[in-house]
């Protein structure tokens, strides 16, 4: 009985949020989970409440789980059990191809479990910089719609946009141009060398330029 | 009524096997393997009590399968580059050739009469006592001779290769030092397995403790652990990504692998080296391995220890490595930088690391 009712709530949930928001994008359903519910979904799933738990689901798109083990207690921002922190391995997921929806709606459940959006260690990636690599263009605004640092650089001075253009990833690029990051020089004669062909790369590597 | 009988057949078969046999009987060959595989595995064995039966099970089956288990089983107890107590090897050496050369004269299996032969190698006896065995294998007259004589001849080889210091050490009396027997006691104390791996296992988590016993009990400071590691890698590598030991204790882990005699200069099976591995830990730990002797260029083929360090964003031991005499050239710098920090302090470390050392060391 229960499920159904939860069913149905969700569908009336998601009915109203998508006409609230006409928007270009669709808006995710979000699985909402009481504490009750978590713990019955995990036990069905047969999961215990622990972050690594959480790896899965995240590469797999499976929204309901993450949700699940978060609102059990699970931390979003673990980094003693997890690989890698829950956001950044949500974004390895786009690498898998998976449906965009999924990984929208996956986001959505971090973040509305205070998932951070930049990460403070120099050697690591943020989840951008991951999402710059393999995401598709609204994977990317909505991470900077949520704060993601278009400024972060690797140690070896590799940003987001670089990094989009370097992997071939134009959507993302024309994404993070959009949203306001830019090239210098040194980088952008190195990103278009050998690629003088590429009309549409050349262009976005000018307009990154504010040219 | 079947069923009945069968139940109580059931019942009572596990009560009879329970019962203690009243007569003792000889262990089999196998169980006799297995008993000195597990004393030596946890640590316990005394090379008297746990290996002799072997060897008097050698000497006296003439069953040519029981011999080929129970050389086998000599050769993966007593390897001289084995990772077992420093004892089980040494007693082994000494005591088991006698028991060899009469299984190599006897009239078993030919291929068990060679293996007898070739044991002799693995375990790095004595010179004279290999002498003795290419004289008999030499004067072999058996139908099966030729075998015998071509691993005579193998011998000679081996042993004419050998560097001419390498003699293994004078046995003590006892077969195992008073500093060996304390180490495997408090191993045993500590419940921890006298094994290579663990010796691996007690670097990365640096239990400076564990890792002198260990030592002392005879495992090599310089095993080759999972994926080619040395149990120095671990300690100052790959224990401080896994494992938040305090650096006191990391550094005296380091110490004592140091002093047993491991190898600064090895090269792990994926080309990297101590300095390379150090880039995952706290600066001290690779100001103290430069300090003792580890070389600031010695790098795999596809990267130097100061180019990992700026791959991994390490600027304070890259500090440290350019301050050591680290270099690199301009045009590997350009490369590896896709763009170059804005940060003065960076940047003038990059600049200090691309020009050439004022005295060229040589």
């Amino acid at each position: 009985m229960r499920p159904t009712c939860f069913a149905l709530l969700l569908l009336i949930a998601a009915t109203a949020a998508r006409a609230a928001q006409p928007a270009a994008e669709p808006a995710p359903q979000i699985p909402h989970m009481s504490h009750e519910q978590a713990l019955a979904h995990l036990q069905k799933e047969r999961l215990a409440v622990t972050p690594s738990n959480l790896v899965n689901p995240l590469l797999s798109g499976d929204a309901e789980t993450v949700e699940a083990l978060l609102s059990a207690g699970v931390d979003a921002n673990d980094t003693t059990d997890m690989p890698k922190p829950a956001l950044r391995l949500a974004m390895s997921a786009c690498a898998r191809k998976l449906e965009t929806a999924r990984i929208l709606t996956v986001i959505e459940v971090l973040l509305a479990h205070g998932a951070k959006v930049n990460e403070a260690a120099p050697s690591e990636l943020s989840p951008l910089m991951v999402a710059a690599q393999h995401c598709p263009a609204p994977v990317v605004r909505r991470l900077l719609r949520a704060g993601a640092d278009l400024k972060f650089k690797t140690s070896l001075g590799i940003s987001p946009l670089s990094m989009a253009f370097i992997t071939g990833n134009l959507d993302a690029a024309e994404a993070l141009i959009e949203g306001g990051a830019r090239l210098s020089p040194e980088a952008a004669a190195k990103l278009l060398k050998d690629h003088q062909d590429d009309a549409r790369r050349v262009a976005l590597v000018k307009k990154a330029q504010g040219k | 009524m079947t069923r009945c009988i069968a139940l109580v057949l059931l019942l009572a078969a596990p009560v009879a096997a329970a019962k203690p046999p009243k007569v003792p009987q000889p262990l089999s060959t196998e169980a006799l393997i297995l008993h000195a595989k597990a004393a030596v595995g946890d640590g316990t064995a005394d090379p008297a009590r746990d290996l002799a039966p072997l060897l008097d099970r050698l000497r006296t089956t003439t069953v040519a399968t029981e011999q080929r288990d129970l050389i086998q089983a000599i050769e993966a107890l007593g390897r001289h580059d084995g990772a077992n107590p420093a004892a089980v090897k040494a007693y082994l050496r000494e005591a088991a050739p006698p028991v060899l050369f009469s299984v190599a004269r006897s009239k078993t299996d030919g291929l068990v009469r060679c293996d007898a032969l070739m044991l002799l190698r693995t375990l790095n006896v004595r010179p004279q006592v290999l002498d003795e065995a290419i004289a008999l294998a030499a004067a072999d007259t058996s139908p099966d001779q030729r075998a015998i004589r071509f691993r005579g001849k193998l011998l000679a080889q081996w042993k004419e290769n050998q560097p001419p210091n390498d003699e293994p050490p004078p046995p003590s009396a006892t077969g195992s030092s008073a500093k060996e027997k304390a180490a495997l006691d408090f191993l045993r104390r500590q419940h921890e397995r006298v094994s290579a791996d663990n010796l691996g296992q007690a670097a990365s988590r640096a239990d400076a403790e564990v890792v002198a016993a260990l030592l002392d009990a005879g495992i090599d400071p310089n095993s080759t652990l999972a994926a080619g590691m040395s149990p120095l890698s671990f300690a100052a590598g790959a224990g401080c990504v896994f494992d938040h030991a305090s650096l006191a204790a990391r550094l005296a882990t380091i110490d004592v692998l140091l002093q047993h005699g491991a190898d600064l200069a090895r090269k792990e099976n994926n080309g990297s080296t101590v300095l390379i591995s150090a880039v995952d830990c706290p600066l001290p730990v690779a100001e103290k391995l430069l300090a003792a002797g580890a070389k600031v260029d010695a790098g795999s083929e596809k990267v130097s220890p100061l180019e990992w360090a700026f791959i991994k964003g390490r600027w304070d031991i890259a500090a440290l490595y350019v301050a050591h005499g680290a270099r690199m050239s301009k045009a590997v710098i350009d490369k590896l930088f896709f763009e170059k920090p804005s940060d003065p302090e960076k940047l003038a470390l990059i600049r200090r690391a691309t020009t050439p050392t004022a005295a060229k060391k040589k």
